[in-house]
């Protein structure tokens, strides 16, 4: 039960972004690399945002078509709240049938969210706030595999470990497999159980945390920065 | 040239695929078409009423020197309906609403698509064609329409206030020669330009916001290009349009 990458290659024009890419998606994976390295296109890929040129992408065993994607849930960069819409209007948009309040009200629980914000419109929430409705939002239609678009970047440290924190809750209570794009070191370390970098259109190192932190990769390096130093303590 | 020619063709594609999301849409869709067309009426009427009441004002000063000169001031009011219906008014009238409408519609579309808005709505299984763009497109449409036939006739209203307290000439004198110089045709021909103008206006603002890229500066480009668009559109339609009813009535005539 997971989403698999073999041997997908992407080119924009002359640009080529992804090269014969092969993982597969575990629990908790996050997929790391410089900007403009291809991670948003591998996502959009699996949305169908982006058509797959070359090689293919298995979800569940099978080929991904538009009823498989739905299995699939996005959570954006930005929280892209439809802001002619108030929160319980946003989180309910992607449910058709059943009782609508109830389970909007369940995910605000389940997003450590206030049940009173409902009949708030999204610019009268912080930014933090917004990012856990959208986090809802996308939760509403019961998806198994959640992916998340750089959910920390441009957010204080605080703000990044309650988001982290909250999408390692998501995992376990929800129980979907996160697939999460980002920049961000350090709530892979903490979080991830399978971490990939994605460099030169290629997966330049791939493992869980303790076999990345001692990865010779000048691009892991890079990015461990800190946590290189203290990566002593970790495999202790 | 080749990227104008490829521009329109993507143009046309676009509108191909809005009518068929139309077509296939569900019934409730024309629900949320309804309320969206009143929406905009009543959101932009009050520009639209005053610009249109100054339109026959100022036709009635231009027209009312000119014809004066010659002793033919009963001329005055079949004259000055047929410019406004014909020509005058639904091109102002327009014009007008591309910056209201259609800059409006270009602007939250293009917000939409650089806020990633359109592209969480199509994660969450909404098609944006069939839930988006085909109904704010018929209600552009159907509004764009309606307002200018509003338009339209309080220019008419405006036109005859200003013949009354200007001109000096009583309301029999200012109806006696409208049946003449008005008929089907110069109604017909006010209602199909501004069906055509509705539709490039429509179509144009949908465009340029929803293919919108590149954050506050590319909303900034789509909402140029969209009005800018517009007008060049118009002027051409209106050009076009007037050529072929011409045509038509020069065939149809004696
Ligand atoms: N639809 C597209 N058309 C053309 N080029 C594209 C498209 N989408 C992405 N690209 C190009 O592909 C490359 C990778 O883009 P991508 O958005 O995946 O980067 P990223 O790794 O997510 O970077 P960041 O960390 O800055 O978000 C970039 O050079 C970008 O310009
Ligand atoms: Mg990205």
């Amino acid at each position: 039960m997971s989403i698999i990458f073999s041997g997908i290659s992407t080119a924009f024009g002359t640009k080529q972004v992804l090269k014969d890419i092969n993982f597969e998606v575990s629990t908790m994976t996050f997929l790391l690399g410089k900007s403009g390295a291809g991670k948003s296109v591998t996502l959009k890929h699996i949305m169908g945002q982006i058509p797959i040129q070359q090689g293919s992408i298995t979800l569940d065993g099978s080929i991904l078509s538009p009823q498989s994607r739905s299995l699939c849930g996005m959570v954006f960069q930005q929280p892209a709240l439809f802001d002619s819409m108030n929160i319980f209007d946003n989180i309910a948009f992607g449910l058709k049938t059943g009782n609508k309040k109830e389970r909007v009200l369940e995910l605000l629980h389940h997003v450590d969210l206030d049940p009173s914000i409902v009949t708030k419109m999204p610019h009268d929430l912080s930014y933090g706030m917004q990012k856990r409705v959208s986090i809802a939002r996308t939760l509403a239609p019961n998806p198994r595999y959640l992916l998340f678009d750089e959910p920390t970047t441009g957010l204080d440290p605080l703000a990044t470990r309650l988001i982290s924190d909250l999408i390692m809750h998501v995992a376990n209570t929800c129980h979907v497999t996160c697939l999460v794009v980002s920049h961000d070191i350090g709530s892979a370390l903490r979080i991830a159980n399978h971490i990939l970098f994605l460099d030169d259109c290629r997966i330049v190192a791939s493992g869980d945390p303790k076999t990345i932190q001692l990865s010779t990769n000048p691009l892991v390096q890079a990015f461990l920065g800190r946590h290189a130093v203290c990566s002593d303590s970790f495999v202790n | 040239m080749l990227r104008f020619i490829r521009e329109l063709g993507a143009i046309v594609l676009f509108t191909k695929s809005i009518l068929y999301a139309l077509w296939i849409g569900p019934a409730s869709m024309w629900h949320e078409i309804l309320h969206e067309t009143s929406r905009i009426f009543w959101r932009s009427l009050q520009t639209i009423s005053f610009a249109g009441f100054f339109v026959g004002a100022i036709l009635i000063l231009q027209f009312d020197t000119i014809l004066a000169r010659y002793d033919a001031r009963l001329y005055l009011g079949g004259v000055c309906m047929s410019t406004i219906i014909r020509d005058v008014g639904p091109l102002i009238i327009a014009f007008l609403l591309v910056g209201k409408v259609g800059a409006y519609t270009a602007a939250e579309l293009g917000t939409m698509r650089v806020t990633e808005q359109i592209d969480a709505r199509e994660c969450l299984g909404a098609e944006s064609f069939v839930t988006l763009l085909a109904p704010r497109w018929m209600s552009i449409v159907l509004a764009s329409l309606t307002l200018l036939i509003a338009g339209l006739s309080i220019s008419i209203g405006g036109a005859f206030f200003l013949a009354l307290i200007h001109s000096s000439i009583n309301m029999h004198e200012f109806l006696f020669l409208v049946p003449r110089f008005n008929g089907f045709s110069t109604l017909g021909s006010g209602l199909l330009k501004s069906f055509i103008y509705g539709l490039l206006v429509a179509t144009l603002a949908c465009f340029y916001g929803f293919y919108a890229k590149n954050g506050a500066a590319g909303v900034g480009r789509a909402v140029t290009k969209a009005t800018v668009g517009t007008h060049f559109s118009i002027i051409v339609a209106n050009y076009l349009t007037g050529t072929l009813l011409t045509a038509l009535e020069h065939l149809g005539g004696p």
